[in-house]
């Protein structure tokens, strides 16, 4: 086995995952308690993003952006080749995967921003702006629940755990074809 | 890891079935016959003739529903009877915005 998330990495992995959580809950219910969780979890959302942007410039190596980035002719060829049964097992985060992290990031930035502008006194009350933050909402579920799909079949395929992996951080070592 | 995308999903679909957001507490007002509620944009021009900044009107468990500003320009989200266009205030136990 080899350490590949890093501590920090893991951490804002599953606060991130907790404050999503809590923030569609307490967005579909609980009007008792809806500025408190709601908006702290908004706002703990928002830092998390930042921060995980932060380190994915200046983390460990697993942790960067530059490490698992790629762009759409790769990820394409990536794509074919997991279409086939072919594909070779990332270290790292697969190009598939990469791009998930980056769609997951980026809707959770633009759902805490439209938050904070529509309690804001500038855009409060605009059913426009309530109307995208609910779209985006929708969207945050659906790419959650690929992002799921997606670990479970990836896990499957080369036979090793990722959520015990996003844990732990560590993942069997590279063996064969695959990529560190 | 299969616990985990069935608490998952069982939260989602809850939620799903539990309705949209709101921000205060409970309200609502008595049913009015259609042809006997005064439009939206009359309570609108009231509003704003009273001070308001009234920037959404929509229908809310038979209420008319207002964000904006009042009079004393304090951001408000605030709910008039339809016909009487009388101030409805949502039950104060629950947390008011």
């Amino acid at each position: 086995m080899v350490r590949v998330w890093d501590g920090l990495q893991r951490g804002l992995h599953w606060l991130l995952a907790a404050s999503v959580i809590a923030a569609w809950v307490s967005g579909h219910w609980a009007e008792q308690w809806f500025d408190e969780i709601h908006h702290m979890a908004g706002y703990l959302a928002g830092g998390i993003v930042l921060l995980r942007l932060g380190w994915g410039g200046i983390g460990s190596r697993y942790a960067r952006l530059s490490q698992f980035m790629r762009g759409p002719h790769a990820t394409d060829a990536y794509a074919r080749q997991v279409i086939a049964g072919t594909e070779p097992r990332y270290i790292g985060h697969n190009p598939l995967g990469a791009w998930m992290v980056l769609a997951l990031l980026a809707v959770v930035a633009a759902l805490s921003l439209s938050g904070m502008l529509y309690i804001g006194d500038w855009l409060w009350g605009y059913a426009w702006l309530s109307d995208l933050h609910a779209a985006l909402a929708w969207l945050i579920l659906l790419l959650v629940l690929l992002h799921i799909a997606g670990v479970v079949f990836t896990s499957r395929r080369h036979r090793e755990n990722l959520v015990t992996a996003m844990f732990t951080g560590r993942k069997r070592a590279a063996e064969g074809d695959d990529i560190e | 890891m299969m616990m985990n995308i069935k608490s998952i999903t069982t939260l989602a679909l809850i939620s799903v079935a539990c309705g949209a957001a709101f921000a205060h507490g409970n309200v609502s007002c008595p049913v009015v016959p259609k042809e006997e509620k005064r439009p939206q944009m009359e309570l609108q021009r009231k509003l704003e003739a009273e001070g308001w900044k009234v920037r959404q009107v929509k229908n809310y468990n038979n209420c008319y529903e207002v964000y904006g500003f009042d009079e004393k320009g304090e951001k408000a989200e605030a709910f008039f009877h339809p016909k009487t266009f009388e101030r409805v205030h949502p039950e104060p136990e629950k947390s008011e915005k």
